[in-house]
């Protein structure tokens, strides 16, 4: 109530400027007005600007984030297909293949050329594209041969074949698979038919040579006998063991 | 206004109307002040705001991010554990709005491992929530939403996922439904895993995936082979201690281990199992008596006669009518002569050196399923113990003990603590010596002649130059008398390669049945076996050229004629 009545006086900050010159203020107050509101469309522009690529950004790490988990997803899902489980029933079923023995295992250059004192002079010849990496060659059998259910099987593995052999600088495989169980003539046949048919680098003359050298050897020496000489002969015997694991 | 309040108004003092201004202007200066700071205060806000704000919120997903827990890989980086976003079906029983009958035939026809009886529950369940269908595919997902239904709800959620099954089901370990580890290294690093820091990194183990896979499925193969009940194996590296494949068999899923932790499947045989192992424990009698200075020579014949003591009758199984050397012993697997090096060893040399090779302490390595060692009391580790002990009886130990004890034994005499993680390459982890280099070597060539002429010869992996012992023990009856000859523990247990030992195998198969029961018909092959398929991804190559030096053995036992060596004989 005091307060109120005392507050009848000069009250709170007192104008001293003379009421006269109130044109150079209006333009002070117009300018002042306009700056501001200049500032203040600049700025909210600027941050308009700066939240929209804000915006941006983050829309693009999660589009990023939701790939890596996509990725991760299929990633999983391979995994879980080829898992190490998996490829052993494919192999115990189809594939059959076996741990390398120690008879077929090429350690030096010495182990290599004894492939060439064998009946088949020229199967060496491709090796020698690569003569640094060990040459280890597995023998490709199917699980049971002895069972007529094994045909399908021998295709299963051929088809394989022609695009290995395809590629110019590799087809040892092919052609150590062949000489390495000669016991299988009919195998021998169908493999080296697929093989030849696609492929012109290996001519008909030599398969049928190896051919030939394969049913001669086969018919030579009776199934499962060591052979003598085990450095000179080391593809024989990668047939003697292939034949005798099972 | 009253008479009273008008009369008091006009009452001035002098100073009055001063005072009331300085008073006005203070109220007012704080009132300006208090603004000031407020837009201060605000404006430092947006300041901060615009310019020192955070990350932006991608990176923290709003549903579960499958980084919540580290992967597993082993030592080649191929994935053993990972977390991914998988889909779960919820109901939410009270938005429902269909036909329940008809909703749930829907839901039968897209989930065929619900059964409808499962899935009816669940709609029909008094509550807010509840599950229908956890780990749903995809395309399910997609279906469920495509019916448009508002009491179900497709929730996004972390799940383990181990894609290769059950391989190392007990050495990987699995998560239970609350995400936390339920065993294996899932259990023993489960900071190490939800480690916020860390959990971008996977967790390297020193298992190899492909050595793993080559031993469990050769374990698998002669479990069904010989009706088993049971199988496990172990390979550890000689030099870092590594466990590089660790099996136990019978194996579960661990995405789906289900809560019959209990159950026989769930036990690791390799870690927690404990077994009387027989006499793959003679090599440590052996390598014992002779760094304890009590068998200076080893042509030293030990008599193969039976020996009574306190109730029992300590005999041989291969009974040979001769005194043997002590290679012999070791080839022909004599109780006998075992007993006798135990004996002359003594109780407290021989607790020692139990002691130095982890026999007295839980399995070694990091996982929490260790198993404790059975072993006779203090107060009864009488002379009987001595001599059973040192073939193998009277205490049980588990696999893992043995392959460790093994590759102090073959590594030249250094005892390391097994390990599940990575050792970085070239660091070398400290060891305590145990046996001296001598006998490491020593005892390395006996082992070797096991396999070459003694009862070893089926384990004999042509051109690994493989070294080992055999093991065959009877297990205790179910009513605690005696011994059970029908149900046999069949271990081997060895190294390749002798020259220069690099991984120590241990195969165990628990209750095989059939005529030929021993270590050596059961087990032996496994380990051959195994061998085989590990060495080339190892890096071991076969040479047919190499033998150990077997000089220092030179007369002290009958080499069998060249055709019946080794695996020669049996193939």
């Amino acid at each position: 109530m005091r307060l109120q009545l005392a507050g009848e006086g000069h009250f709170g900050l007192s104008d001293h400027r003379p009421r006269g010159g109130s044109r150079r203020g209006w333009g002070m107050t117009i300018a002042m007005v306009a700056g501001t509101l200049a500032i203040a469309v600049v700025s909210y522009s600027l941050s308009m600007k700066v939240s929209g690529e804000r915006a941006e950004l983050e829309q693009i790490a999660r589009e990023n984030h939701a790939l890596a988990q996509d990725l991760k997803a299929l990633d999983s899902e391979l995994r879980v297909r080829m898992r190490l489980p998996q490829l052993q029933r494919w192999n115990d079923e189809v594939l059959g293949l076996m741990p390398i023995s120690a008879t077929q295992y090429l350690r030096n250059p010495l182990h290599l050329a004894a492939y060439g004192t064998d009946p088949v002079p020229v199967a060496p010849a491709p090796v020698t594209t690569s003569p640094s990496a060990p040459a280890i060659i597995r023998a490709i059998v199917p699980a049971e041969p002895q069972q007529p259910a094994a045909a399908p099987r021998t295709q299963l593995v051929s088809r394989t074949a022609p695009p290995a052999a395809q590629a110019a600088g590799r087809p040892v495989r092919t052609v150590a698979a062949e000489v390495s169980k000669p016991q299988k003539p009919q195998l021998v046949k169908v493999a080296a038919a697929d093989v030849a048919q696609p492929r012109s680098l290996l001519d008909p003359e030599l398969l049928a040579a190896i051919d030939a050298a394969a049913a001669r050897e086969a018919a030579a020496r009776p199934a499962g006998q060591a052979p003598a000489n085990l450095l000179l002969q080391v593809n024989m015997d990668n047939s003697a063991t292939a034949s005798g694991g099972h | 206004m009253g008479p009273a309040a008008a009369r008091q108004a006009d009452v001035r003092l002098p100073g009055h109307r001063q005072t009331a201004l300085a008073l006005a202007r203070q109220r007012l200066a704080i009132g300006i002040l208090l603004f000031v700071g407020f837009t201060l205060l605000l404006t430092a806000r947006l300041v901060e705001l615009s310019m020192f704000d955070g990350e932006p919120r991608a990176g923290r997903g709003a549903v579960a991010s499958p980084h919540l827990r580290a992967d597993i890989v082993d030592r080649n980086g191929i994935p053993l554990a990972s977390s991914y976003e998988a889909f779960g079906l919820a109901a939410r029983p009270y938005d429902i709005v269909g036909d329940r009958e008809e909703l749930v035939a829907k839901l039968a026809q897209i989930l065929p491992e619900r059964t409808p009886a499962q899935i009816a529950a669940a709609l029909n369940h008094k509550g807010k929530f509840r599950y229908v269908a956890r780990r749903i595919l995809p395309e399910q997902a997609q279906a469920v939403r495509e019916m448009g239904e508002p009491g179900l709800t497709i929730e996004r959620e972390t799940e383990r996922l181990y894609p290769h099954v059950d391989m190392a089901a007990h050495l990987i370990g699995y998560t239970g439904i609350d995400g936390r580890g339920g065993g294996g290294i899932e259990r023993a690093f489960e900071e190490r895993l939800t480690d916020p820091d860390l959990r971008r990194k996977p967790l390297v183990l020193a298992m190899d995936a492909r050595v793993q896979q080559a031993l469990e499925s050769e374990l698998h193969a002669q479990m069904v082979a010989v009706d088993a009940i049971g199988a496990a194996g172990v390979v550890m590296d000689v030099h870092t201690g590594e466990v590089l494949g660790m099996a136990s068999l019978p194996a579960f899923n661990p995405n789906s281990p289900g809560g019959l932790v209990g159950m026989p499947s769930h036990m690791n045989r390799a870690t927690l199992g404990v077994y009387e192992l027989g006499s793959t424990v003679k090599v440590f009698t052996v390598a014992m008596a002779m760094d304890a200075g009590v068998l200076p020579d080893l042509g030293e014949r030990f008599p193969t006669a039976p020996i009574y003591i306190s109730r029992h009758r300590i005999s041989d199984s291969h009974p040979k009518g001769y005194p043997l050397s002590v290679p012999e012993v070791l080839i022909f697997s004599s109780n006998v002569g075992t007993a006798r090096m135990a004996e002359r060893l003594g109780k407290a040399r021989q607790q020692e050196f139990l002691k130095k090779l982890g026999f007295m302490d839980r399995a070694p390595g990091e996982l929490l399923e260790a198993g404790r060692t059975l072993l006779p009391a203090e107060n009864n580790w009488g002379l009987s113990s001595i001599m059973t002990i040192g073939f193998g009886h009277g205490m049980a130990v588990s696999p893992l003990h043995l392959a460790n004890a093994y590759t102090t034994l073959v590594n030249g005499g250094i005892y390391r603590p097994a390990t599940f993680l990575k050792v970085a390459e070239g660091k070398d982890r400290p060891g305590t010596r145990v046996f001296t280099e001598r006998t490491s070597e020593l005892v390395n060539t006996m082992m070797r002649l096991v396999v070459l002429d003694g009862t070893g010869r089926r384990a004999d992996a042509v051109g690994y130059r493989v070294g080992g012992k055999t093991g065959t023990a009877e297990k205790l009856r179910e009513d605690g008398r005696g011994y059970d000859r029908g149900r046999n523990i069949t271990t081997f247990a060895g190294a390749f390669p002798m020259d220069d030992p690099k991984y120590v195998v241990v195969t165990l198969i628990d209750e095989p049945r059939g005529a030929l029961r021993g270590g050596g018909s059961v087990a032996a092959p496994v380990f051959r076996n195994v061998v085989n398929r590990i060495a080339p991804v190892l890096g071991v190559a076969p040479d047919l050229t190499v033998e150990p030096d077997t000089s220092a053995m030179e007369g002290l036992w009958k080499p069998r004629p060249p055709g019946q060596r080794g695996a020669a004989v049996i193939r």
